[in-house]
């Protein structure tokens, strides 16, 4: 006769059922923008809602490309992500190598500081930020929105792979210089390929907060030509007539590259790589 | 390979000093033991030979060309971690191939070059694997393939086989002996276990707080100590050190042992000893250098003093007993034949040719 342990059947049960209600929580929202950009728009304004309907059409996402210009905004805000993930990357991954393997004064400090940085909120800065980039000529450019964007994921993607760069042994960058190898070629094939659950952690972290970024980029481009999908977003929900459904695929286009982006990488989260580099 | 010479070498640590003004010519080819108690100085002098350290002052030469500002690449060696350092996102043939593939060999070469490392090794059947689906001996391996498919001017072997249980270890110091007698390449090897300083070295090199003690054949440095350290950390088990006063009568010297002058051992005349007549010196004795004997009986006078047995312990082709004498712990090789168990009260016969007189104030050996 089987043995079951009801405490553990009704535990599993109440896991299962707690975390289904936060999927359905978290993911009615996406489903209905989902389901009202294909929507015409008599069903979208219907005072009473269907969730279900048989009329489905590509309208919204029509209009949003000829009539609009998200394309602009979408290749901006792309190239800028793009662009502050790869420049926050590497000027983390320097740091956070020089921090962990140098000894020089104030190391310590540096380190211990980096996260507190993030005691201000981003309003707070916004002002001497803008200040600072109007005197480097930054204003009302995409460098300016890059150099933006990398200021504040640096501390965290430092903090984030200093913790890595700490756990990988010396023993394998010096081995890898006796072996032949420059310090820069021992951090690129040994450092660097170890560390990139960190790296892929502080990819998504960076281009996640360029992706979504409102403030910096309403604050620091004027320009039509310049501006990111959120200030694109907020101009067509400010439009004289704002149109839901066109509203709801440009939600839509804007969520797919960041979930792309992370199913692409993701997978390299997972650790344990480092199991048998060295004896443990 | 390379000869290698360190003059007057230096290594501080901001005001701690690790090496002090070491001077070593390694010839080529030389297989180097540099070994000592935690903290001597060895790891560090082999870092600097390696270039993984600066040099605070003095040089290091290889093949009479100073390499102190070359940094590891450019040094031509191959260094064996004590940690192995295998890097865990390459397989073991890439592992190998990763220094040849730095420097440019050809990928045909370089696949015959780690083949060939690889059958030396045994590993051949590992080459696809990586380092996590390794135990700890055949990590060991490839680290010391990483290292010879390279065709370094030396080895650097940093503690390699410390990690390693009392079995693979003895298997392995064959092993590397083996290696070294084939390929003939200069070896600097570290360790702090005298078994392997013994038994792999052409030369040893004993370290003691940043500085060279003794540096000789390990059966010189093993039957010549030069002082009271390097006579207790070369050999298992140890020298036993006993207290004793030497004494003169009528012309004939010899040492009285334990502070009561419980027993009695003659020496030959010796000017060495001289100046030290009516002092306390120091007994160093090797355990192997006192034998057993079940009574007083037949010994010559002035050759033995009483060995009650407190402790055996069995080795299967050899049992050790211990003593206790003047409150010095002494210990003796004997015949299992003899059968000892602890309270057989056994005479030992000392062989004054091997024994040693320490001077107590400076752990010089005086005379031996």
């Amino acid at each position: 006769m089987i043995d079951i342990d009801w405490r553990q059947v009704f535990s599993q049960i109440a896991l299962y059922f707690g975390a289904g209600l936060i999927a359905v929580v978290c993911g009615f929202p996406l489903l209905w923008m989902v389901l009202t950009s294909v929507r015409p728009d008599r069903d979208i304004l219907s005072p009473a809602p269907k969730f279900w309907s048989f009329e489905y059409h590509w309208e919204h996402y029509r209009n949003l490309y000829n009539l609009t210009d998200f394309h602009i905004y979408f290749f901006n805000s792309i190239t800028i992500a793009g662009t502050a993930t790869l420049l926050t990357i590497l000027v983390a991954t320097l740091a956070a190598y020089g921090i962990t393997r140098f000894r020089f004064g104030g190391r310590e400090t540096i380190a211990g500081g980096m996260l507190f940085t993030y005691m201000f909120a981003p309003i707070l800065i916004i002002v001497p930020f803008y200040i600072l980039m109007r005197s480097a000529g930054l204003v009302n450019s995409k460098l300016g929105l890059v150099f933006a964007y990398t200021t504040f994921s640096l501390p965290f993607s430092m903090w984030l792979l200093r913790a890595f760069f700490q756990s990988i042994p010396i023993d394998l960058e010096e081995a890898a210089m006796t072996d032949g190898a420059s310090r820069v070629k021992a951090v690129a094939l040994v450092i660097v390929p170890l560390a990139l659950p960190g790296v892929i952690a502080v990819s998504i972290f960076t281009f996640i907060v360029a992706w979504n970024d409102y403030l910096f980029a309403r604050v620091l481009i004027n320009d039509n030509e310049l501006k990111t999908l959120p200030i694109g977003m907020d101009d067509l929900y400010n439009a004289t007539v704002t149109d839901w459904g066109m509203m709801m695929a440009g939600g839509v286009v804007i969520t797919i590259p960041a979930l792309v982006f992370f199913i692409l990488v993701q997978r390299y989260l997972i650790a344990g790589w480092g199991a048998g580099a060295v004896k443990g | 390979m390379a000869a290698i010479e360190l003059r007057n070498l230096s290594k501080h640590f901001g005001d701690v000093p690790a090496v002090r003004g070491i001077d070593l010519a390694i010839e080529d080819g030389e297989f180097i033991v540099l070994v000592g108690p935690s903290g001597c100085g060895k790891t560090t002098t082999l870092r600097m030979i390696a270039g993984l350290e600066s040099v605070s002052s003095g040089s290091i030469s290889f093949d009479e060309e100073e390499v102190n500002r070359l940094p590891p690449r450019g040094r031509d060696i191959a260094m064996v971690f004590q940690s192995y350092a295998l890097y865990p996102h390459m397989t073991v043939f890439a592992n190998m191939a990763f220094g040849l593939r730095l420097s440019g060999v050809e990928r045909a070469q370089i696949r015959e070059r780690v083949r060939a490392a690889a059958e030396l090794l045994n590993i051949s059947e590992l080459l696809r694997r990586r380092p996590r689906e390794l135990s700890g001996g055949q990590r060991q391996r490839v680290a010391m393939g990483r290292a010879i498919v390279r065709q370094p001017r030396a080895f650097l072997f940093d503690e390699p086989l410390s990690n390693l249980d009392a079995n693979l270890r003895a298997q392995m110091r064959v092993e590397i002996k083996r290696l070294h007698s084939q390929l003939r390449t200069t070896v600097v090897y570290v360790t702090h276990d005298q078994v392997e300083a013994m038994t792999l070295a052409d030369r040893i090199v004993v370290m003691r707080d940043g500085v060279i003690v003794q540096s000789g054949p390990p059966e010189e440095v093993y039957r010549r100590p030069v002082d009271r350290f390097v006579a207790g950390f070369i050999g298992a088990p140890k020298m036993n050190f006993l207290p004793a006063r030497l004494v003169a009568e009528n012309g004939a010297l010899s040492l009285q042992v334990g502070e009561d002058g419980q027993a009695e051992i003659r020496l030959p005349s010796s000017d060495a000893l001289a100046g030290k007549i009516g002092e306390e010196v120091e007994i160093g004795l090797r355990p192997e250098h006192l034998a057993m004997q079940t009574s007083g009986e037949g010994i010559e006078p002035g050759r033995s003093f009483p060995f009650p047995v407190e402790v055996v312990e069995p080795l299967g082709a050899e049992t050790l007993v211990f003593t206790t004498i003047s409150g010095a712990e002494v210990v003796a090789r004997c015949d299992p034949g003899l059968h000892p168990r602890p309270g057989d009260r056994f005479t030992a016969v000392v062989d004054t040719a091997q024994l040693h007189l320490i001077d107590p104030e400076n752990g010089r050996v005086l005379a031996r």
